[in-house]
């Protein structure tokens, strides 16, 4: 049986652990993310360096990596992380994208980000954690699937829990709706204390309400 | 029959005074121009020491970041570096940068 240890939720510029509000960043996206970086007290310059995407990821996931971390858990060997999201790198690859169309060098630190998976490259860079990991690109979460995935990492792959995130940011030249929507929904899951998670349970975690 | 365009004059040659001047200036634009194209939120450029290494016990300035600084001679100032192996002696220091620089903008087309 799977179990839900705690979870967070980054969303109109709060970032919350189970519920309760952890930090709120004011301004368009990328100076709220910043101001959350403050104030969550996270001194990682190379956050700085990112894409949105990545530090969308690392924000929503780092208090659930403290919460490991304190309670003494082997976060380089047992700890899997499964991450999702709908958009891909779509904002970035349109970042990189247009100073090659006005026949301009493009960045290479902004083509570096151009892949759906460096969310959780840069989680697993900042907390040294080199358990299973995997990312997903779909529609939306599919829950079943996703519980089926950790148990795997749990009951076979060694891991003592995993984390499953969701973060997103949708880009404007592929949607009808404003220029970006940042969302970021993660659980901490285990087969130890906490309460009985089920697809439905994880589906609110993900989703953005 | 004219000449269809004047002759070139010669270039006068700048005094050392200006060169200095010119080469300060210029370090201090360096320091600018690194910290905003490498994303460096949490450095001042005026805490950037000439001599400084860039890479390593420095600035911890990485392989992407490199390659960002030659894309920022590019940008800035029209110099191409086409073996990256080249950035090892001219990214050590803005010190180093600015030599390179300077050399680039002195040699003849």
């Amino acid at each position: 049986m799977l179990n839900l240890v705690a979870s967070t939720r980054l969303t109109g510029g709060r970032l919350s652990l189970n519920g309760n509000d952890l930090a709120e960043g004011q301004g368009e996206d990328a100076e709220m993310l910043r101001a959350l970086y403050t104030a969550v007290g996270l001194d990682y310059p190379k956050f700085h360096k990112m894409d949105m995407y990545a530090r969308l990821a690392l924000l929503a996931s780092e208090p659930l990596y403290r919460m490991l971390r304190a309670d003494g858990a082997d976060i380089a060997n047992a700890i899997g992380l499964i991450t999702l999201n709908r958009s891909g790198s779509a904002a970035t690859d349109v970042e990189h994208w247009e100073p090659v169309r006005r026949g301009e060098t493009a960045s290479p630190a902004v083509f570096v980000y151009t892949l759906p998976n460096t969310g959780a490259g840069e989680i697993t860079i900042r907390h040294g954690a080199f358990g299973s990991s995997i990312c997903l690109v779909s529609e939306r979460p599919d829950c079943d699937l996703l519980l089926t995935i950790a148990d795997d990492m749990i009951t076979t792959q060694g891991m003592t829990h995993v984390i499953v995130g969701w973060s997103d940011i949708f880009a404007a030249p592929f949607a009808n709706g404003p220029s970006t929507t940042l969302f970021a929904g993660f659980a901490l899951i285990g087969h130890g204390a906490g309460t009985p998670l089920t697809p439905t349970g994880l589906q609110a975690i993900l989703t953005q309400h | 029959m004219a000449p269809e365009h004047p002759s070139p004059q010669p270039a006068s040659k700048p005094s050392s005074r200006s060169i200095e001047m010119d080469r300060e200036e210029l370090k201090r634009n360096l320091k600018e121009q690194i910290v905003k194209q490498l994303n460096l939120e949490e450095v001042k450029p005026e805490s950037i020491a000439d001599d400084a290494p860039l890479f390593g016990e420095g600035l911890g300035l990485d392989s992407i970041d490199a390659l960002e600084l030659i894309v920022l001679l590019d940008r800035h100032y029209g110099i191409k570096i086409t073996d990256p192996k080249d950035g090892r002696t001219i990214f050590v220091s803005v010190n180093t940068m600015a030599d390179h620089i300077l050399a680039q903008l002195a040699a003849p087309k």
